[in-house]
């Protein structure tokens, strides 16, 4: 039994006492998560903020490759949303390319489809991982423009601006 | 080769995405996200009547400390980021927070608007280049 079972405990504030059970919790969290099983994928929708600053679903693909392997992918969304924040995404290439080998598991198909490949799946765990990790590196990606550049990044995304 | 197992999986965890435990100082809960391998954790507190605050734990602070060297130098950056989720930021703690209406925001919500901040900030250790920082 995980050490994070469903028992109904309940919140006691100092204040006010208002029972909220983990079921309530739980409930609530999972009413915004969806997913839809595929005959080769599991698209799988959360609700994330990005340019709108509102909260809009966010659909990551979860599509297995091979026995213990898998891709997840976040279907070109994340590009998009930078491309809305700064328009021409052309002074970023350079970062892009750094952070997807930096990071190793990461790849843009056609340059533009945020995809993370895991090689050995052998828990549940992972798999959860892998989704918290997407929703991280997709907003990582979507606000790019908040990450401090290196100062000759910096000074070739103004060049760019102007 | 059947994909079928693995999609099994991925149905089995997204029927258990969320795992929870409460105590009398509210809720714990666990994140699949980890950094360097150390889990990431959340709290849930109700501060108000039908005010409720969700916070990072004293995981991230002390991945944040360590990623960062001293997390006291980036506030700006910090701020400016979490203000984009729509989370604060409360320096002395270490910790990144969501204080919300029930009727205004979802705990849902909240908890993925918290998740992406955390992820963003979480990794500035890989990304920051100030000039005259190392």
């Amino acid at each position: 039994m995980s050490e994070f079972e469903y028992v109904p405990f309940h919140i006691y504030s100092e204040d006010d006492y208002k029972p909220l059970p983990c079921a309530v919790f739980i409930r609530s969290v999972m009413e915004k998560v969806q997913w839809k099983r595929f005959p080769d994928r599991i698209e799988i929708t959360v609700p994330a903020v990005f340019f709108s600053g509102g909260t809009e679903p966010f659909t990551i693909t979860f599509k297995p490759v091979g026995e213990t392997s898998a891709e997840y992918s976040d279907g070109g969304k994340a590009i998009a949303e930078l491309e809305k924040r700064v328009g021409d995404i052309a002074p970023y290439q350079k970062w892009l390319k750094e952070f997807a080998e930096r990071e190793g598991r990461i790849h843009f198909v056609g340059g533009r489809i945020l995809t993370m490949k895991v090689w050995a799946l052998s828990s549940g765990y992972a798999v959860e991982s892998g989704i918290f990790d997407m929703l991280a590196y997709a907003s990582i990606v979507a606000n790019l423009d908040m990450y401090p550049l290196t100062y000759e990044e910096a000074l070739y995304a103004r060049r760019a601006d102007v | 080769m059947s994909q079928k197992p693995l999609l099994d999986l991925c149905e089995r965890v997204m029927n258990n995405f969320v795992r929870a435990k409460g105590d009398h100082w509210g809720l714990h809960i666990a994140l699949g996200m980890f950094f360097d391998g150390e889990g990431m954790s959340y709290r849930l507190e109700e501060v108000a009547p039908k005010t409720l605050r969700l916070s990072t734990g004293g995981s991230f602070s002390e991945w944040l400390a360590y990623a960062t060297l001293d997390y006291t130098e980036y506030k700006e950056e910090i701020e400016a980021v979490a203000k984009r989720f729509g989370a604060e930021w409360n320096e002395e703690k270490g910790e990144l927070f969501i204080q919300f209406k029930r009727n205004e925001l979802s705990i849902g919500e909240a908890y993925f608007r918290l998740a992406q901040a955390m992820g963003v900030i979480g990794n500035f250790r890989y990304y920051i280049h100030f000039p005259g920082k190392a």
